[in-house]
C-alpha cells in the first residue's frame, strides 16, 4: 500500500491524501485509520498514562439520563421523542467510550439500550431497522425467545414470509417450549401458503 | 543371446502382421458400433423421456424463446460430442480401407505365394487327405512313381525336364516315407520336415527399408529420440500441471484460493448481496484464462448485463456467454468453500445468485414471476397486486392472468402459462432421521436423512402428506436398502432440462442441499446435489381452481410419485441423550420459488440396556467355542470377537471352577 498518509497536528488525526482516487481505498485501510483516530482521541482525554478498562463513571451517568429521559417519553407516549433519544445514548456509548473500556459492560449495556429502541422500532412501524438491530443482537450471542419472536413479528410486517418462518423455527429449536413462538410459527405459515395461493 | 535378425525384404510378413494388429483393433470397434446402431441401449436421456413426458414442453419452450445467437453458441459446444462419435466411425471406415488394402498387397505379392509353395506338405504332393488310411496312401504313391519314375519316363524328353521330374520323383518318394516310414513321420512332425531339424532363420516381421535405408534408419532414430527426449516429458508435465491446478470441486486454485481469502475477510456486518457475489465471481482466474486482456471489472460488468437482461455489444456477447456458461462450476466451488467455512449466509447467497444468473432475472420480490416468459415487467410490477408466486398467479383464471402478466397474445399466454406450471415445486411430506437397521437414533449411531418429498406444480391443488396412506411414506426395509440406503436413488430417474432460455448452455435442473445445525446456524457438511427426481406429477391435472376439496373422486394416491430420497449426514449424533434440531436447506439451482427450508429434529436415546448386551456376549462366546475355526470377516463381528476375549477368560475360570 502507498504511504499517503497526511497528520494533522492540531487535531492530531490522520487522514488519506485526498488527492489519490478513493475508489483505490480498501474499506480495511479506512477502517483502520478510523479506529488509529478513535484511540487517539481517547489518549488525549485519558490523564492515566496506565490506563485501565474501568469504564468512565461520567460518560456513563450521562449515558444513563439520556437513556432514561427516552424512557419517560416512552411513558408519556412520545415514541418520536424517545426513539430519538435512545438512539442519541446508543450513538454516545459507541462513540465517546474509550476502546479499551471494559468490553463486558460495554456489550451489557448496549444490549439492553438496543433491546428498549428495538420495542420502540417495532411501535413505530421501522420493521427494517428493527431487523438489522435484531440481527446485531443475535450475532452478539444474546439468545432470547422474545427476540426470535420480534424478528418473526418484523418479517411478517415486511411479508419476508419464508425468512419469517426461518427464525421462528430457529426460535422454536433454541426454546422448544415456548408457547408464543409457537403460535406465531402457526401464523407464519398461514400467511406464507397464503401468499403461495395455497389455501 | 546375441541374435541377428533378417528383416522382411520382399514384404512377406510385414503386410500380415499389420493386418492382424488392425483387426484385433477393428473388429471390437465395429461390433461395438453395430451394436450401438440397432442396440436396445438406452440412453439416459431417453429414459429420462420415457418416466417424465414433460420434458418435451419445457424443452421446446425452451428452444422456441431461446435467442438465435445462444443457439449457434451452444451448438458450437454440442457438435465437440457429435464430432467424437463421427470421427469413431471415420476410424473405423479408413480402419477397413487399410484392411482391404493390406489384403490386396497380400494377394498380388509374389514372393508370399512363392513361399508357401516352398513348405513341405507330403499329403499335398500324394493328393491324399489327412483321413486316407495307409492302403490309400499306397495306392496314391503307387500312382504316381509309375508316372514320375526316372525308368520309366519318356525318353524324349530334354534335359531340362527331365531334371523336374526327377525332382518330383524325389518330392513324392519323400512324402511317402514321411507318412509311412515311423521314423520319418516324427522328423516330419516335429520339424515339419521328414529330414529331421532344417537350419532355422530368425527374421523380424519389420521391413527392411525402415532399419537399413540410411536415410530412413536417421528418421526412425530421430523420431525416437525426439519421442522419448521431448515428446513424453512434455506431455506428462503439462497434463501433471494442469491436474494440479485445478482443485476437486473443477475450479483453478488461484480461484479457490480467491474465494478462501474472501471467506476469511467476510465481517458478519456487511450485507450479501448478488452484486457482491458476482463481483467475486469476476475475480476467478478462469475468465482471465480464456480472455486474458480482460479485467475483472469487464466481468462483472458483462455478468451484470447478462443477469439484468441488458444488449451488449456483438463482438462481447461471446464473451459474455461463456463467462456465463462458466458460472455453474464456480458457483459449486463457492458453496463447497462456504460449507467448509460453515457458512450458511454465504452459501445459499451464492446459490440465489445462480438462480439470478440462470434466468438473468435480478434479485427481488418479483423474480419468481420475472423469470416467466413473456411478461411485461413494467406492467406486471404496476398491477403486481400482492402476486409475487407462481402458486398465487394460479389462483387467477388465464384471462386474469394474462392481464396482471401484461400479456394479450393467447399463444404466447399459452407458452407463459405452461413454463408457470412446469416448474417442478418441492413439497415436504416427511423428514426423518433413520439408523439403517434401528428403530431410533442412539447415542454415537450414524444416521441419514430420509426425505419424502412429491413434486408438484403451482397450478395443482395442495395435497397433505395426511391424504397419502402410511404405506407410500415408508421406506423399505429390506437388508439391500439396510446395507446401503442411499442405493435406491440410482433407479430414480435423471432431471429434465430446465427452461433457462437466457443460460448459454443447457442444464438439467437440480437441487443443493445445505445441511446446518439450528443451534449456531452453521453448515456442519458439505452440500449434496439432488439431480435425480421423477417430474412424471407435473403432467396430472389437478388444477386448484377447479378442485374445492380432496376427496376420493378426484384424488388417487396412486397417480402421484413420491420421491424418496435419502441424504447422508455427515457426522454421528451426539453422545449424550436428547435433542438436537438441525436446518435443512433445499435450494432449487434453476427457479426461484421452488426452494425448501425446514427444521428437522433429532431424538437420540441411549442404547437398550447393558445387561442385555451381556446376554448377547454370552451367546457369542458360545458360539466362538463351539466353532472358533469358523472363518468370521464381517467388521462387526469381528469388534464382538475383541469384547468377547473377556467372557472367553469368564468362561475359562468357569471351566476351572468345572474342572475343580
Amino acid at each position: 500500500m502507498s504511504t499517503d498518509l497526511v497528520y494533522n497536528t492540531n487535531s492530531k488525526q490522520i487522514s488519506l491524501d485526498e488527492s489519490i482516487g478513493t475508489s483505490d481505498i480498501s474499506d480495511a485501510t479506512n477502517t483502520n485509520i478510523r479506529q488509529i483516530n478513535k484511540l487517539t482521541t481517547a489518549i488525549i482525554a485519558e490523564s492515566n498514562p496506565n490506563f485501565t478498562p474501568q469504564p468512565s463513571d461520567n460518560l456513563s451517568k450521562m449515558i444513563k439520563s439520556m437513556f432514561e429521559t427516552g424512557i419517560k417519553n416512552l411513558k408519556q407516549n412520545k415514541m418520536q421523542e424517545a426513539l430519538k433519544n435512545i438512539s442519541l445514548a446508543l450513538e454516545m456509548s459507541q462513540r465517546k467510550r474509550a476502546p479499551y473500556e471494559a468490553f463486558q459492560i460495554q456489550l451489557q449495556d448496549m444490549q439492553f439500550m438496543l433491546r428498549q429502541k428495538i420495542d420502540i422500532e417495532l411501535i413505530l412501524g421501522k420493521n427494517l431497522d428493527a431487523i438489522q438491530d435484531l440481527d446485531m443482537l443475535l450475532n452478539t450471542g444474546m439468545l432470547d425467545p422474545e427476540l426470535f419472536l420480534r424478528k418473526t413479528d418484523a418479517y411478517l410486517k415486511l411479508k419476508q414470509y419464508k425468512l419469517a418462518i426461518s427464525d421462528c423455527e430457529r426460535g422454536l429449536s433454541l426454546f422448544p417450549a415456548n408457547p408464543k413462538l409457537r403460535v406465531m410459527l402457526l401464523e407464519a405459515k398461514r400467511r406464507f401458503a397464503d401468499y403461495n395461493g395455497d389455501i | 543371446m546375441p541374435q541377428s535378425y533378417d528383416y522382411d525384404e520382399g514384404s512377406e510378413t510385414w503386410p500380415f502382421f499389420m493386418l492382424t494388429l488392425l483387426l484385433t483393433v477393428l473388429i471390437p470397434m465395429t461390433l461395438m458400433q453395430i451394436w450401438k446402431l440397432t442396440g436396445k441401449t438406452e440412453t439416459e436421456d431417453e429414459k429420462v423421456l420415457k418416466v417424465n413426458n414433460s420434458k418435451s414442453v419445457m424443452n421446446k419452450l425452451d428452444d422456441k424463446y431461446t435467442d438465435s445467437s445462444i443457439v449457434t453458441f451452444r451448438d458450437k459446444y454440442n457438435n465437440s460430442i457429435n464430432n467424437v462419435f463421427s470421427a469413431k466411425n471415420g476410424l473405423i471406415i479408413v480402419g477397413w480401407i487399410c484392411v482391404s488394402v493390406l489384403i490386396q498387397i497380400i494377394n498380388s505379392n509374389e514372393s508370399i505365394a512363392k513361399s508357401a509353395m516352398g513348405t513341405f506338405d507330403p499329403y499335398e504332393i500324394l493328393g491324399v487327405t489327412v483321413s486316407s488310411t495307409e492302403k490309400e496312401i499306397k495306392k496314391a504313391y503307387r500312382n504316381l512313381s509309375l508316372k514320375f519314375h526316372p525308368d520309366k519316363l519318356d525318353r524324349n524328353l530334354s534335359e531340362k525336364e527331365r531334371l523336374s521330374m526327377e525332382e518330383i520323383f524325389v518330392q513324392i518318394s519323400k512324402a511317402y516315407e514321411a507318412l509311412t516310414n515311423p521314423a520319418t513321420k516324427e522328423n516330419y512332425l516335429l520339424y515339419g520336415h521328414p529330414d529331421g531339424p532344417q537350419s532355422q532363420i530368425h527374421g523380424i516381421a519389420l521391413p527392411s527399408f525402415l532399419v537399413n535405408g540410411s536415410l530412413m534408419a536417421k528418421i526412425v532414430i530421430f523420431a525416437y529420440v525426439s519421442l522419448l527426449s521431448i515428446g513424453l516429458p512434455y506431455l506428462v508435465r503439462n497434463w501433471w500441471v494442469k491436474t494440479r491446478s485445478y482443485t476437486k470441486n473443477n475450479i483453478h486454485v488461484e480461484t479457490a484460493s480467491y474465494f478462501v481469502d474472501r471467506m476469511i475477510n467476510y465481517k458478519p456486518s456487511e450485507i450479501l448481496t448478488v452484486k457482491l457475489i458476482v463481483s467475486w465471481l469476476s475475480h476467478s482466474k478462469e475468465f482471465r484464462i480464456y480472455y486474458p486482456t480482460l479485467t475483472a471489472a469487464d466481468f462483472e460488468r458483462l455478468l451484470l448485463a447478462h443477469i439484468n437482461r441488458e444488449k451488449v455489444d456483438k463482438s462481447e456477447r461471446d464473451i459474455q456467454y461463456r463467462i456465463v456458461a462458466k458460472c455453474h462450476t464456480l458457483i459449486n466451488g463457492l458453496v463447497a468453500i462456504a460449507c467448509g467455512f460453515r457458512n450458511m449466509d454465504i452459501a445459499s447467497a451464492a446459490l440465489d445468485t445462480f438462480k439470478c444468473i440462470m434466468q438473468a432475472v435480478p434479485d427481488s420480490k418479483y423474480s419468481e414471476i420475472l423469470q416467466l416468459p413473456n411478461v411485461n415487467k413494467d406492467h406486471f410490477i404496476e398491477n403486481s397486486e400482492d402476486i409475487f408466486t407462481v402458486g398465487k398467479l394460479f389462483t387467477l383464471d388465464d384471462k386474469k392472468i394474462g392481464k396482471v402478466l401484461g400479456i394479450s397474445d393467447e399463444e404466447l399466454l399459452k407458452d407463459t402459462l405452461a413454463v408457470a406450471s412446469n416448474i417442478p415445486f418441492l413439497r415436504l411430506l416427511k423428514a426423518e432421521f433413520k439408523v439403517p437397521g434401528e428403530k431410533n437414533v442412539i447415542t454415537g449411531s450414524i444416521p441419514y436423512i430420509s426425505l419424502k418429498i412429491l413434486v408438484h406444480s403451482a397450478r395443482q391443488k395442495v395435497i397433505s402428506e395426511k391424504k397419502f396412506p402410511e404405506k407410500y411414506l415408508e421406506d423399505d426395509e429390506d437388508f439391500e436398502t439396510i446395507k446401503d440406503p442411499y442405493s435406491n436413488l440410482q433407479t430414480i430417474p435423471l432431471t429434465t432440462y430446465s427452461f433457462s432460455p437466457y443460460f448459454p448452455a443447457k442444464r438439467r435442473s437440480d437441487w443443493v442441499c445445505l445441511i446446518g445445525l439450528q443451534k449456531d446456524n452453521k453448515i456442519i457438511q458439505t452440500p449434496v446435489t439432488i439431480d435425480r427426481l421423477s417430474f412424471k406429477n407435473l403432467n396430472n391435472e389437478f388444477d386448484k381452481r377447479l378442485i374445492t376439496e380432496i376427496n376420493d373422486k378426484n384424488f388417487n394416491p396412486e397417480e402421484w410419485d413420491i420421491a424418496k430420497i435419502n441424504i447422508p449426514l455427515g457426522q454421528p449424533a451426539p453422545n449424550e441423550k436428547g435433542t438436537a434440531f438441525f436446518k435443512v436447506v433445499i435450494k432449487s439451482a434453476d427457479y426461484f420459488g421452488p426452494d425448501l427450508e425446514f427444521t428437522m429434529k433429532m431424538d437420540v436415546i441411549d442404547p437398550p440396556p447393558f445387561e442385555e448386551k451381556e446376554e448377547i456376549y454370552e451367546d457369542d462366546s458360545e458360539d466362538n467355542e463351539s466353532g472358533e475355526s469358523d472363518g468370521e470377516e464381517s467388521e462387526e463381528e469381528s469388534e464382538d470377537d475383541n469384547d468377547s476375549d473377556y467372557t472367553d477368560i469368564d468362561t475359562d475360570t468357569e471351566d476351572e471352577d468345572e474342572d475343580n
